[in-house]
């Protein structure tokens, strides 16, 4: 696909100005790394500090979402107490909310989080409670015989059968966090990925915007990485499921 | 251990009625779905360190007493008396997927060494290099070995069996069977199963009860001793009465 990229650039059937060729990428990523502009700041620079805008957020946020969906799922008081409330915050656009944070939490790095936590709360508190309303009434019948307390019910039943769907929420959390990061660090924000894709923006150099965007392509996929060697490790018990 | 009066009972659980040698005593048990009476004043007593076969036609009722003396059912009335701990093995083995196979038989159990009772009732049911397997690994039949250990490494004075061997394949049925009769005859527990097969009934128990119209219909002593052979005369004779009781015709049964 590089090969093809690199020759369609080259031979100016794409042009440069629209889609600069790979070898043109990597000069920019090379100087953006190397080089610490004014304009863009570096490369690992901008990536750390996104990184951490996204794991915090993404801590802050999936728990919120973990612990909602498991008062949620044990109970009927709680799911018409928070089912409601999560569904309404689903829909709310990221976007949209940007002038809402500003004008609340002011123009620094709390606004930014939050947004990040927000998206990321909505797929780990979907999966997490569809997880624990789909754990086997069969089990928790057993957990009842064999005399479980509420809490060793939870402990033993309730969470680990709920762990396959919450590791799907937390991929799907994970995206939608990198995505918020894009939306939030557009936004007086001076340093990060999404700064890098503003000021490109705004200077007109498709070259920094391209390094970006496959810096952001590259951590979604490592990360996403991560999480399937967590649920490797994790669900080693589901024998006969795995590809 | 104090009596444990399950369900919600309209007639209190008079103790004197509970004779101490009963495992368990049942009285006037009543349960409707949608207005029909599944269990319909029913009686039963089990004995201790009885082995009680229940038989009957499907629907008839027989897991729903069972769930009754398991305490799984809340909408039951009647006097339901159990003395001692209880403890189920149901027709799907239901190991916990998610927790290896000690894990399981431990599961519930506080005593300081809980492990240790395990790993012994793992070894009884022939299943002692099995522990750290997950459920998922176990056939058909050593999950259902399994089941019976987290049942008895629970020390109960009444065992309640739900159909357990039906899905297995008939040499693991024998063998589930030849197992059961040890296990019984070591611990003594009173037991309850409940099955659809009339020769495992009269292979096992010491009393076999058909139920239907929501009561105990009829109730045979099976005196022979063990182990039996299911072409024996005397079950044989057993096995047409009891058929005739359910309403299958004994001509050209197998």
């Amino acid at each position: 696909m590089l090969i093809a990229w690199q020759i369609a650039s080259g031979t100016g059937l794409v042009s440069a100005s629209k889609l600069p060729p790979p070898s043109a990428l990597w000069s920019t990523a090379v100087t953006l790394i190397t080089k610490n502009s004014p304009t863009y700041g570096t490369l690992q620079g901008a990536m750390a500090v996104s990184l951490e805008r996204v794991a915090i957020g993404l801590a802050i946020g999936g728990s919120i979402g973990v612990l909602v969906a498991v008062i949620a799922g044990l109970s009927r008081v709680g799911e018409n107490a928070a089912d409601p409330l999560m569904q309404m915050l689903r829909t709310l656009p990221l976007f949209g909310l940007i002038p809402v944070f500003i004008v609340w939490f002011g123009i620094g790095e709390l606004p930014k989080v939050l947004l990040i936590a927000l998206g990321a709360s909505i797929p780990l508190y979907l999966n997490t409670f569809a997880g624990i309303r789909s754990v086997d009434a069969k089990l928790a019948e057993l957990g009842k015989v064999l005399g479980l307390k509420r809490r060793e019910l939870i402990r033993h039943i309730v969470l680990p059968g709920a762990l396959p769907q919450m590791l799907v929420g937390l991929r799907q959390s994970l995206g939608v966090a990198w995505l918020a990061l894009v939306v939030a660090e557009q936004f007086n924000a001076n340093a990060g990925l999404g700064y890098i894709l503003t000021q490109g923006q705004q200077f007109l150099q498709m070259n920094y915007i391209f390094v970006a965007l496959l810096v952001y392509c590259a951590l979604g996929l490592i990360t996403d990485a991560i999480v399937r060697q967590i649920e490797r490790r994790a669900l080693t018990w589901r024998h006969g499921l795995q590809v | 251990m104090a009596p444990r009066t399950a369900g919600v009972t309209t007639r209190p659980a008079d103790r004197a009625d509970a004779r101490p040698e009963a495992a368990a005593l049942v009285q006037g048990l009543v349960r409707s779905y949608a207005g029909r009476r599944v269990l319909d004043g029913l009686d039963l007593e089990i004995g201790n360190g009885e082995f009680v076969a229940l038989i009957g036609r499907s629907g008839s009722g027989k897991s729903t007493l069972l769930r009754a003396l398991a305490g799984l059912d809340r909408e039951v009335t009647g006097s339901l008396t159990v003395n001692g701990a209880v403890a189920v093995a149901f027709q799907e083995p239901r190991l916990v997927p998610w927790r290896r196979v000690l894990a399981n038989v431990c599961l519930g159990l506080h005593t300081g060494n809980a492990t240790a009772l395990g790993r012994e009732a793992l070894t009884e049911v022939g299943l002692g290099d099995r522990g750290r397997a997950w459920p998922a690994e176990l056939s058909g039949g050593e999950a259902q070995r399994a089941s019976l250990a987290r049942a008895l490494v629970r020390e109960p004075s009444l065992l309640l069996l739900d159909e357990p061997f039906s899905a297995l394949d008939a040499l693991t049925r024998i063998a589930m069977h030849r197992l059961v009769l040890t296990l019984w005859e070591r611990h003594r527990p009173g037991v309850l199963l409940v099955t659809h097969d009339v020769d495992e009934a009269l292979v096992l128990a010491d009393r076999v009860l058909v139920l239907a119209d929501g009561r105990i219909a009829h109730d045979c002593q099976v005196g022979e001793p063990r182990p039996r052979h299911r072409d024996q005369p005397e079950l044989v004779s057993l096995r047409a009465q009891l058929l005739g009781e359910l309403g299958v015709p004994t001509e050209g049964t197998t």
